[in-house]
Protein backbone atom coordinates (compact mmCIF):
# COMPACT_ATOMS: atom_id res chain seq x y z
CA UNK A 1 0.00 0.00 0.00
CA UNK A 2 1.51 3.32 -0.57
CA UNK A 3 1.83 6.25 0.90
CA UNK A 4 -0.56 6.12 3.68
CA UNK A 5 -1.70 8.86 5.60
CA UNK A 6 -2.18 7.78 9.48
CA UNK A 7 -4.93 9.77 10.75
CA UNK A 8 -4.51 13.12 13.17
CA UNK A 9 -1.32 13.55 11.58
CA UNK A 10 -0.32 17.14 10.04
CA UNK A 11 -2.06 17.74 7.17
CA UNK A 12 -2.35 20.74 5.29
CA UNK A 13 -6.11 21.02 4.34
CA UNK A 14 -8.51 17.95 4.81
CA UNK A 15 -7.08 14.53 3.00
CA UNK A 16 -8.15 13.34 -0.13
CA UNK A 17 -10.81 10.52 -0.53
CA UNK A 18 -7.72 7.78 -1.40
CA UNK A 19 -6.05 9.08 1.26
CA UNK A 20 -8.78 8.41 3.80
CA UNK A 21 -9.93 5.81 2.03
CA UNK A 22 -5.84 3.75 2.46
CA UNK A 23 -5.85 5.05 6.17
CA UNK A 24 -8.91 3.12 6.76
CA UNK A 25 -7.22 0.21 5.02
CA UNK A 26 -4.33 0.25 7.21
CA UNK A 27 -6.36 0.86 10.46
CA UNK A 28 -7.86 -2.47 8.92
CA UNK A 29 -4.60 -4.30 8.67
CA UNK A 30 -3.34 -3.02 12.04
CA UNK A 31 -6.96 -4.82 13.51
CA UNK A 32 -7.71 -1.24 14.53
CA UNK A 33 -11.51 -1.74 13.42
CA UNK A 34 -12.41 1.52 15.75
CA UNK A 35 -10.13 3.83 14.25
CA UNK A 36 -11.40 2.36 10.54
CA UNK A 37 -14.75 2.88 11.06
CA UNK A 38 -13.99 6.48 12.42
CA UNK A 39 -12.36 7.56 9.59
CA UNK A 40 -14.62 5.74 7.33
CA UNK A 41 -17.30 7.71 8.76
CA UNK A 42 -15.72 10.72 7.28
CA UNK A 43 -16.11 9.41 3.40
CA UNK A 44 -19.58 7.96 3.99
CA UNK A 45 -20.33 11.81 5.41
CA UNK A 46 -18.86 13.40 2.28
CA UNK A 47 -20.54 10.97 -0.50
CA UNK A 48 -24.00 9.90 1.17
CA UNK A 49 -25.78 13.06 -0.50
CA UNK A 50 -24.39 12.65 -3.38
CA UNK A 51 -24.93 8.66 -3.06
CA UNK A 52 -28.55 9.34 -2.22
CA UNK A 53 -29.49 11.40 -4.91
CA UNK A 54 -28.25 8.56 -7.28
CA UNK A 55 -30.47 6.01 -5.24
CA UNK A 56 -33.56 8.08 -5.76
CA UNK A 57 -32.85 8.46 -9.08
CA UNK A 58 -33.68 4.82 -9.69
CA UNK A 59 -35.25 3.64 -7.12
CA UNK A 60 -37.49 7.00 -6.41
CA UNK A 61 -38.76 7.88 -2.67
CA UNK A 62 -38.64 4.63 -0.90
CA UNK A 63 -37.16 3.04 1.98
CA UNK A 64 -35.49 1.08 -0.95
CA UNK A 65 -33.09 4.10 -1.72
CA UNK A 66 -31.67 4.45 1.64
CA UNK A 67 -30.96 0.62 2.22
CA UNK A 68 -29.37 0.30 -1.23
CA UNK A 69 -27.05 3.53 0.13
CA UNK A 70 -26.66 2.19 3.40
CA UNK A 71 -25.74 -1.51 2.06
CA UNK A 72 -23.24 0.09 -0.98
CA UNK A 73 -21.13 2.01 2.02
CA UNK A 74 -20.94 -1.31 3.65
CA UNK A 75 -19.79 -3.45 1.06
CA UNK A 76 -17.35 -0.87 -0.04
CA UNK A 77 -16.77 -0.69 3.79
CA UNK A 78 -15.85 -4.71 3.30
CA UNK A 79 -14.62 -4.81 0.31
CA UNK A 80 -12.14 -2.14 0.93
CA UNK A 81 -8.97 -4.02 0.35
CA UNK A 82 -10.12 -4.45 -3.34
CA UNK A 83 -9.58 -0.91 -3.60
CA UNK A 84 -6.67 0.27 -5.57
CA UNK A 85 -4.70 3.13 -4.33
CA UNK A 86 -4.63 5.69 -6.76
CA UNK A 87 -8.47 5.43 -8.34
CA UNK A 88 -10.78 7.51 -7.38
CA UNK A 89 -12.98 6.58 -4.32
CA UNK A 90 -15.93 7.99 -5.83
CA UNK A 91 -15.96 6.51 -8.81
CA UNK A 92 -15.35 2.80 -7.79
CA UNK A 93 -17.82 3.16 -4.60
CA UNK A 94 -20.41 4.61 -7.11
CA UNK A 95 -20.20 1.35 -8.98
CA UNK A 96 -20.82 -0.56 -5.98
CA UNK A 97 -24.10 1.51 -5.14
CA UNK A 98 -25.38 1.85 -9.42
CA UNK A 99 -24.83 -2.27 -8.83
CA UNK A 100 -26.63 -2.18 -5.69
CA UNK A 101 -29.88 -0.03 -7.30
CA UNK A 102 -30.29 -2.31 -9.80
CA UNK A 103 -30.09 -5.46 -8.39
CA UNK A 104 -32.97 -3.37 -6.15
CA UNK A 105 -34.80 -2.31 -8.83
CA UNK A 106 -34.52 -6.10 -10.45
CA UNK A 107 -36.57 -7.13 -7.58
CA UNK A 108 -38.45 -4.75 -7.20
CA UNK A 109 -39.72 -5.50 -10.96
CA UNK A 110 -39.83 -9.21 -9.64
CA UNK A 111 -42.00 -8.17 -7.03
CA UNK A 112 -44.63 -5.98 -8.80
CA UNK A 113 -45.45 -8.68 -11.26
CA UNK A 114 -47.17 -9.89 -7.35
CA UNK A 115 -47.68 -6.93 -5.72
CA UNK A 116 -48.90 -3.16 -6.28
CA UNK A 117 -45.68 -0.76 -5.64
CA UNK A 118 -45.53 1.49 -2.67
CA UNK A 119 -45.33 3.86 -5.38
CA UNK A 120 -48.75 2.71 -7.07
CA UNK A 121 -50.18 4.41 -4.10
CA UNK A 122 -49.92 7.73 -3.92
CA UNK A 123 -46.28 8.29 -2.83
CA UNK A 124 -44.45 10.62 -5.31
CA UNK A 125 -41.10 9.87 -7.43
CA UNK A 126 -38.93 12.72 -6.20
CA UNK A 127 -38.49 12.68 -10.23
CA UNK A 128 -41.69 14.13 -10.79
CA UNK A 129 -40.88 17.20 -8.23
CA UNK A 130 -38.40 18.91 -9.07
CA UNK A 131 -38.33 22.03 -9.19
CA UNK A 132 -36.80 25.16 -7.93
CA UNK A 133 -37.95 28.43 -6.67
CA UNK A 134 -35.24 30.88 -8.28
CA UNK A 135 -37.29 33.12 -10.24
CA UNK A 136 -39.98 34.86 -8.52
CA UNK A 137 -42.73 35.33 -11.42
CA UNK A 138 -45.33 31.96 -10.96
CA UNK A 139 -45.39 31.17 -14.76
CA UNK A 140 -41.80 30.78 -14.58
CA UNK A 141 -41.27 28.75 -11.62
CA UNK A 142 -44.40 26.74 -12.86
CA UNK A 143 -42.20 26.59 -16.40
CA UNK A 144 -39.02 25.72 -14.83
CA UNK A 145 -41.19 23.01 -12.47
CA UNK A 146 -42.47 21.67 -15.49
CA UNK A 147 -39.35 21.34 -17.57
CA UNK A 148 -37.77 19.52 -14.57
CA UNK A 149 -40.62 16.81 -14.05
CA UNK A 150 -40.48 16.16 -18.57
CA UNK A 151 -36.80 15.84 -18.76
CA UNK A 152 -36.54 13.38 -15.39
CA UNK A 153 -40.02 11.46 -16.84
CA UNK A 154 -38.54 11.15 -19.98
CA UNK A 155 -35.28 9.77 -18.65
CA UNK A 156 -36.93 7.34 -16.86
CA UNK A 157 -38.36 6.04 -20.05
CA UNK A 158 -35.27 5.44 -21.38
CA UNK A 159 -33.36 2.08 -21.27
CA UNK A 160 -31.50 0.82 -18.66
CA UNK A 161 -28.14 1.68 -19.48
CA UNK A 162 -28.85 4.96 -21.41
CA UNK A 163 -30.88 6.07 -18.45
CA UNK A 164 -27.50 5.25 -16.28
CA UNK A 165 -25.57 7.19 -18.80
CA UNK A 166 -27.49 10.25 -18.93
CA UNK A 167 -27.74 10.40 -15.38
CA UNK A 168 -24.34 10.15 -14.35
CA UNK A 169 -23.16 12.18 -16.97
CA UNK A 170 -25.53 14.84 -17.67
CA UNK A 171 -26.59 14.98 -14.21
CA UNK A 172 -24.30 14.16 -11.88
CA UNK A 173 -21.63 15.42 -14.59
CA UNK A 174 -18.85 13.12 -14.61
CA UNK A 175 -17.05 12.08 -17.36
CA UNK A 176 -16.93 9.35 -20.30
CA UNK A 177 -14.26 7.80 -18.36
CA UNK A 178 -15.02 7.74 -15.20
CA UNK A 179 -19.18 6.59 -16.43
CA UNK A 180 -17.02 3.80 -17.73
CA UNK A 181 -14.84 2.99 -14.23
CA UNK A 182 -18.40 3.13 -12.61
CA UNK A 183 -20.19 1.02 -15.01
CA UNK A 184 -17.80 -1.21 -16.41
CA UNK A 185 -18.73 -0.54 -19.55
CA UNK A 186 -16.30 0.26 -22.16
CA UNK A 187 -15.68 4.37 -23.36
CA UNK A 188 -17.02 3.87 -27.17
CA UNK A 189 -20.11 2.43 -25.83
CA UNK A 190 -20.56 4.55 -23.30
CA UNK A 191 -20.45 7.37 -25.90
CA UNK A 192 -22.97 4.69 -28.20
CA UNK A 193 -25.54 4.65 -25.50
CA UNK A 194 -25.27 8.60 -24.82
CA UNK A 195 -25.93 9.86 -28.45
CA UNK A 196 -28.75 7.65 -28.78
CA UNK A 197 -30.35 8.49 -25.23
CA UNK A 198 -30.06 12.30 -26.55
CA UNK A 199 -31.46 11.58 -29.51
CA UNK A 200 -34.42 9.74 -28.01
CA UNK A 201 -34.56 12.10 -25.27
CA UNK A 202 -35.28 14.72 -28.33
CA UNK A 203 -37.61 13.36 -29.55
CA UNK A 204 -39.24 12.54 -26.11
CA UNK A 205 -39.44 16.66 -25.59
CA UNK A 206 -39.66 17.61 -29.22
CA UNK A 207 -43.79 18.20 -29.01
CA UNK A 208 -43.55 19.59 -25.01
CA UNK A 209 -44.42 22.87 -25.36
CA UNK A 210 -42.14 23.19 -22.19
CA UNK A 211 -38.99 22.63 -24.28
CA UNK A 212 -40.67 24.52 -27.35
CA UNK A 213 -38.17 26.29 -29.73
CA UNK A 214 -35.43 27.24 -26.86
CA UNK A 215 -33.38 30.10 -27.68
CA UNK A 216 -30.29 28.14 -29.04
CA UNK A 217 -32.33 26.55 -31.96
CA UNK A 218 -30.77 27.52 -35.09
CA UNK A 219 -32.70 30.69 -36.71
CA UNK A 220 -35.17 31.06 -33.37
CA UNK A 221 -33.33 34.78 -32.45
CA UNK A 222 -33.46 35.80 -35.77
CA UNK A 223 -36.32 34.98 -37.15
CA UNK A 224 -38.77 32.94 -35.00
CA UNK A 225 -38.55 30.11 -37.37
CA UNK A 226 -35.34 27.99 -38.50
CA UNK A 227 -33.90 28.47 -42.00
CA UNK A 228 -34.45 25.77 -44.57
CA UNK A 229 -31.67 22.71 -44.17
CA UNK A 230 -29.32 21.75 -47.52
CA UNK B 1 -41.14 14.70 -34.32
CA UNK B 2 -37.28 15.06 -34.81
CA UNK B 3 -36.08 15.16 -37.69
CA UNK B 4 -33.04 12.84 -39.42
CA UNK B 5 -29.75 14.65 -37.70
CA UNK B 6 -27.78 16.32 -39.94
CA UNK B 7 -24.69 18.38 -39.08
CA UNK B 8 -24.84 21.53 -41.00
CA UNK B 9 -27.33 24.12 -42.54
CA UNK B 10 -27.06 26.83 -44.59
CA UNK B 11 -25.14 28.11 -47.68
CA UNK B 12 -22.04 26.21 -48.49
CA UNK B 13 -20.09 29.99 -47.80
CA UNK B 14 -21.73 30.05 -44.81
CA UNK B 15 -23.03 26.75 -42.90
CA UNK B 16 -23.59 26.48 -38.97
CA UNK B 17 -24.06 23.98 -36.69
CA UNK B 18 -27.21 21.66 -37.01
CA UNK B 19 -29.54 21.39 -33.74
CA UNK B 20 -28.19 18.04 -33.24
CA UNK B 21 -24.46 18.50 -34.04
CA UNK B 22 -24.73 21.82 -31.35
CA UNK B 23 -26.02 19.31 -28.47
CA UNK B 24 -23.63 16.60 -29.68
CA UNK B 25 -20.91 19.40 -29.10
CA UNK B 26 -22.16 20.28 -25.76
CA UNK B 27 -22.51 16.77 -24.52
CA UNK B 28 -18.89 15.84 -25.42
CA UNK B 29 -17.49 19.15 -24.17
CA UNK B 30 -19.42 18.45 -20.56
CA UNK B 31 -18.29 14.49 -20.53
CA UNK B 32 -14.82 15.56 -21.38
CA UNK B 33 -14.18 14.09 -25.16
CA UNK B 34 -11.96 17.57 -26.27
CA UNK B 35 -10.20 15.36 -28.97
CA UNK B 36 -14.08 14.23 -30.36
CA UNK B 37 -15.50 17.35 -30.13
CA UNK B 38 -12.53 19.78 -31.73
CA UNK B 39 -13.97 19.55 -35.26
CA UNK B 40 -17.41 21.08 -34.19
CA UNK B 41 -15.06 23.52 -31.63
CA UNK B 42 -13.30 24.97 -34.92
CA UNK B 43 -16.34 26.15 -36.58
CA UNK B 44 -17.67 27.61 -33.35
CA UNK B 45 -14.21 29.52 -32.64
CA UNK B 46 -15.00 31.33 -35.76
CA UNK B 47 -18.78 31.84 -36.55
CA UNK B 48 -20.32 33.87 -34.31
CA UNK B 49 -23.75 32.75 -34.34
CA UNK B 50 -22.93 29.36 -33.24
CA UNK B 51 -20.79 30.41 -30.24
CA UNK B 52 -24.09 32.52 -29.27
CA UNK B 53 -25.99 29.16 -29.91
CA UNK B 54 -23.86 27.15 -27.77
CA UNK B 55 -23.75 29.85 -25.38
CA UNK B 56 -27.22 29.82 -24.52
CA UNK B 57 -27.50 25.48 -25.10
CA UNK B 58 -25.23 25.54 -22.25
CA UNK B 59 -27.16 28.21 -19.62
CA UNK B 60 -30.43 26.02 -20.89
CA UNK B 61 -28.29 22.45 -19.89
CA UNK B 62 -27.29 24.21 -16.92
CA UNK B 63 -29.86 25.59 -15.31
CA UNK B 64 -32.18 22.66 -16.02
CA UNK B 65 -29.50 20.91 -14.34
CA UNK B 66 -29.26 22.67 -11.33
CA UNK B 67 -33.11 21.84 -10.87
CA UNK B 68 -33.12 18.32 -11.22
CA UNK B 69 -29.73 18.34 -8.78
CA UNK B 70 -32.20 21.10 -6.29
CA UNK B 71 -34.89 19.39 -6.61
CA UNK B 72 -33.56 15.89 -5.40
CA UNK B 73 -31.26 17.61 -2.94
CA UNK B 74 -34.71 18.78 -1.34
CA UNK B 75 -35.83 15.29 -0.24
CA UNK B 76 -32.46 14.45 1.33
CA UNK B 77 -33.08 16.45 4.74
CA UNK B 78 -30.25 16.36 7.30
CA UNK B 79 -31.98 14.18 9.05
CA UNK B 80 -32.36 11.67 6.80
CA UNK B 81 -28.67 11.81 6.66
CA UNK B 82 -28.68 11.39 10.59
CA UNK B 83 -30.44 8.46 10.41
CA UNK B 84 -28.64 6.38 7.23
CA UNK B 85 -25.67 7.06 8.64
CA UNK B 86 -26.67 5.71 11.71
CA UNK B 87 -27.65 3.02 10.80
CA UNK B 88 -24.37 2.36 8.55
CA UNK B 89 -22.44 3.18 11.70
CA UNK B 90 -24.37 0.48 13.38
CA UNK B 91 -23.86 -2.03 11.02
CA UNK B 92 -20.39 -1.72 10.85
CA UNK B 93 -19.93 -2.36 14.49
CA UNK B 94 -22.00 -5.31 13.55
CA UNK B 95 -25.06 -5.15 14.68
CA UNK B 96 -28.46 -4.89 12.74
CA UNK B 97 -29.32 -2.13 11.02
CA UNK B 98 -32.79 -1.90 12.19
CA UNK B 99 -33.74 -3.54 15.71
CA UNK B 100 -37.21 -5.25 15.17
CA UNK B 101 -39.00 -6.19 18.46
CA UNK B 102 -39.06 -10.35 18.42
CA UNK B 103 -42.62 -10.89 19.91
CA UNK B 104 -42.49 -12.30 23.38
CA UNK B 105 -45.31 -14.51 23.68
CA UNK B 106 -44.42 -18.10 23.77
CA UNK B 107 -46.75 -20.51 21.05
CA UNK B 108 -48.09 -23.84 23.02
CA UNK B 109 -49.73 -26.40 20.80
CA UNK B 110 -53.47 -26.18 21.71
CA UNK B 111 -54.88 -29.52 23.00
CA UNK B 112 -55.85 -32.24 20.83
CA UNK B 113 -59.89 -33.32 21.18
CA UNK B 114 -60.01 -37.12 22.47
CA UNK B 115 -62.40 -38.17 19.44
CA UNK B 116 -59.56 -36.53 17.15
CA UNK B 117 -56.66 -38.72 19.21
CA UNK B 118 -58.70 -42.11 18.67
CA UNK B 119 -58.86 -41.86 14.94
CA UNK B 120 -55.12 -41.25 14.58
CA UNK B 121 -54.65 -43.94 17.13
CA UNK B 122 -56.62 -46.45 15.30
CA UNK B 123 -55.18 -45.24 11.66
CA UNK B 124 -51.74 -45.83 12.62
CA UNK B 125 -53.12 -49.55 14.06
CA UNK B 126 -54.30 -50.57 10.87
CA UNK B 127 -51.32 -49.41 9.18
CA UNK B 128 -49.20 -51.56 11.50
CA UNK B 129 -51.13 -54.52 11.10
CA UNK B 130 -51.40 -54.23 7.10
CA UNK B 131 -47.80 -54.25 7.12
CA UNK B 132 -47.22 -56.92 9.20
CA UNK B 133 -49.87 -59.25 7.55
CA UNK B 134 -48.04 -57.77 4.48
CA UNK B 135 -44.66 -59.45 5.33
CA UNK B 136 -46.17 -62.71 7.27
CA UNK B 137 -48.20 -62.97 3.57
CA UNK B 138 -45.15 -62.87 1.48
CA UNK B 139 -44.94 -61.48 -1.99
CA UNK B 140 -47.80 -62.86 -4.55
CA UNK B 141 -47.04 -65.44 -7.11
CA UNK B 142 -46.10 -63.84 -10.73
CA UNK B 143 -48.66 -66.40 -12.23
CA UNK B 144 -51.68 -65.43 -10.48
CA UNK B 145 -50.68 -61.51 -11.28
CA UNK B 146 -50.74 -62.31 -14.77
CA UNK B 147 -54.08 -63.91 -15.09
CA UNK B 148 -55.69 -60.79 -14.31
CA UNK B 149 -54.71 -59.41 -17.50
CA UNK B 150 -56.82 -59.03 -20.30
CA UNK B 151 -55.69 -61.42 -23.08
CA UNK B 152 -56.67 -59.70 -25.92
CA UNK B 153 -54.22 -57.00 -26.19
CA UNK B 154 -50.59 -57.22 -27.35
CA UNK B 155 -48.96 -54.58 -25.33
CA UNK B 156 -45.64 -56.15 -25.35
CA UNK B 157 -44.73 -56.76 -28.94
CA UNK B 158 -46.31 -52.84 -30.28
CA UNK B 159 -45.56 -50.75 -26.69
CA UNK B 160 -42.02 -50.75 -26.69
CA UNK B 161 -41.80 -50.08 -30.42
CA UNK B 162 -44.33 -47.49 -30.40
CA UNK B 163 -42.20 -46.10 -27.24
CA UNK B 164 -39.22 -46.39 -29.36
CA UNK B 165 -39.88 -44.49 -32.50
CA UNK B 166 -41.86 -41.85 -30.34
CA UNK B 167 -38.79 -41.11 -28.03
CA UNK B 168 -36.51 -40.93 -31.20
CA UNK B 169 -39.15 -38.56 -32.98
CA UNK B 170 -38.80 -36.36 -29.31
CA UNK B 171 -35.27 -36.60 -29.65
CA UNK B 172 -34.91 -35.38 -32.83
CA UNK B 173 -37.00 -32.62 -32.43
CA UNK B 174 -34.83 -31.59 -29.61
CA UNK B 175 -31.64 -31.81 -31.57
CA UNK B 176 -33.44 -29.87 -34.55
CA UNK B 177 -34.89 -27.29 -31.96
CA UNK B 178 -31.29 -26.85 -30.64
CA UNK B 179 -29.78 -26.24 -33.92
CA UNK B 180 -32.06 -23.29 -34.77
CA UNK B 181 -31.13 -19.88 -34.11
CA UNK B 182 -33.11 -18.51 -31.41
CA UNK B 183 -32.11 -21.56 -29.17
CA UNK B 184 -28.24 -20.87 -29.00
CA UNK B 185 -28.72 -20.21 -25.22
CA UNK B 186 -29.24 -23.92 -24.72
CA UNK B 187 -26.09 -25.20 -26.78
CA UNK B 188 -23.81 -25.22 -23.80
CA UNK B 189 -26.36 -27.29 -21.86
CA UNK B 190 -26.61 -29.73 -24.63
CA UNK B 191 -23.44 -30.64 -25.12
CA UNK B 192 -23.01 -31.25 -21.19
CA UNK B 193 -25.96 -33.74 -21.37
CA UNK B 194 -24.98 -37.27 -22.68
CA UNK B 195 -26.06 -38.61 -26.23
CA UNK B 196 -28.32 -41.40 -26.13
CA UNK B 197 -26.70 -43.45 -28.78
CA UNK B 198 -23.37 -42.94 -26.80
CA UNK B 199 -24.48 -44.35 -23.81
CA UNK B 200 -26.24 -47.07 -25.54
CA UNK B 201 -23.22 -47.81 -27.39
CA UNK B 202 -21.28 -47.94 -24.19
CA UNK B 203 -23.54 -49.66 -22.43
CA UNK B 204 -23.22 -52.44 -25.19
CA UNK B 205 -19.42 -52.39 -24.83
Amino acid sequence: MAAMRPPGSAVVGAPGDVELAAAVKGHLADGNGAAARELYGELVRRHQRKATRIALYYLRESADADEAVQDAFVKAYTHLRDFEYGRSFEVWFTRILVNSCLDRVKARGRRARWMIAADDLGEASPLERVAVPRETTPEALALRRERGIRLMDAISRLPERQRTVVLLSQIEGASTREVSDMTGLRETTIRVHLFRALRRLRALLSDDPAFSVPAWRAGVEASGKRPEEP
Amino acid sequence: MVRFATRWFGGWGQPHLSDESLVELHTLQRTGEHALAARYQRHVRQCESCMGRLEALREDCAELRRDVLAGVDALITPARLDRQFDIIARRLEGHAGRVLPFPVVTHRPAPAPPLRRWIATAAACGLLIGVGAGRWIGPIDAGSRTAWRPSTTSPTKAGPRLQHETDEQMLDEIDYALTRSRTKEFRALDELTPRINDARARARR
